[in-house]
């Protein structure tokens, strides 16, 4: 049975790059792609993902907003995130105890590949 | 009362799409985009800095200039192989350390660069320099394009650059020289040039650190 990783981002170009990416190399992986937090969140509740790909600024619940929910979980708050945004913060992410930070526009695939890959390993996915 | 337009929401809106094509960009693997949009960018990155300028002290500190023009040389040596041009880092100097704010040098290095390699002529290298004098350490680049005009040699010498185009070098909007004057005098530093007789020398002029040097 294959891995979940939700991936959250309004940009319905990047977010289906991205996900065609990350299909393609990880073969374990089935990425389902959300174009807003709110969504992502109903359905984390219900299927919790392994990995959390998410965008900051995004249409109605923000990024930050959905941090603040998974934290707020004893279930969800063990979800890994990362955090690819184009206001990319390093202090942000430590501070809601995110596993990354990318900056969207920067982060080269396979860099994201392998910072994926990562933390799928870390939660013992093979 | 007057609104004021927030320049981080005004930035992420710039960067949003750029971002996008640049991830595109990569994953196609087409160089042109990955550079075109990383310029755009470094605009919006460098517009937003700029105008973020004056409301908060800048973190200067001592920082290694050859660093700064190694990453600045790698990172843009793909772009100069591109179009068969070549970037050459002298380290033939001294290099003492600088005291300024990272990501402005790291901006001004980048820009002179990238004008070097817009205008230099593919037959010679271009060149990034660093020269130590006495107090001071000029960070540059040297081209062998044409030469500047008059009014923004002057202007460069004296301080700020209008942000105007540049008639002997077509296609530039002197945006990149208007920002790095700004970024330069926020650090206490000013901008340099010299004309060639085959080209152009432009330079970052800033304080040398007191806190040591490197080698």
């Amino acid at each position: 049975m294959k891995r979940l990783i939700f991936l959250v981002d309004d940009d319905p170009i990047l977010r289906r790059a991205w996900a065609g990416l990350l299909e393609q190399a990880l073969p374990e992986v089935e990425v389902v792609i959300f174009g807003e937090a709110g969504s992502a969140l109903e359905q984390m509740a219900a299927e919790p993902p392994a990995l959390l790909i998410l965008d900051l600024i995004l249409d109605g619940m923000g990024g930050i907003s959905l941090l603040n929910e998974l934290r707020g979980d004893l279930t969800l708050r063990q979800i890994p995130v990362i955090v690819a945004s184009s206001l990319a913060d390093v202090a942000l992410g430590e501070a809601y105890g995110v596993v990354a930070v990318v900056d969207k526009a920067r982060v080269r695939p396979e860099e994201l590949v392998a910072l994926v890959r990562r933390h799928l390993d870390e939660r013992g996915v093979a | 009362m007057e609104e004021v337009l927030d320049s981080g929401l005004l930035a992420h809106e710039l960067k949003a799409p750029l971002a996008t094509i640049r991830q595109l960009g990569l994953l196609s693997g087409d160089e042109a985009v990955v550079y075109e949009s990383e310029k755009a960018l470094q605009l919006v990155e460098n517009l937003t800095l700029l105008a973020r300028l004056g409301q908060t002290e800048l973190p200067l500190e001592p920082l290694n200039p050859r660093a700064l023009a190694e990453e600045v040389t790698a990172s843009l040596s793909p772009q100069f192989s591109a179009a068969g041009r070549a970037l050459q880092l002298d380290l033939s100097g001294r290099a003492d350390l600088i005291w300024g704010e990272r990501r402005l040098v790291q901006s001004i290095i980048e820009n002179l660069a990238r004008n070097a390699l817009r205008y230099a002529d593919p037959a010679a290298a271009s060149r990034l320099f660093i020269k130590c004098r006495g107090e001071r350490v000029l960070i540059g680049a040297r081209d062998y394009g044409p030469r500047l005009p008059t009014h923004i040699f002057r202007a460069i010498n004296q301080g700020v650059v209008p942000p105007q185009a540049i008639s002997r070098r077509p296609g530039s909007s002197g945006l990149g020289l208007y920002i790095s004057s700004h970024f330069a005098r926020a650090m206490g530093a000013k901008l340099g040039a010299r004309q060639h007789l085959d080209g152009v020398s432009v330079w970052l002029d800033i304080a040398r650190s007191r806190q040591g040097s490197w080698l």
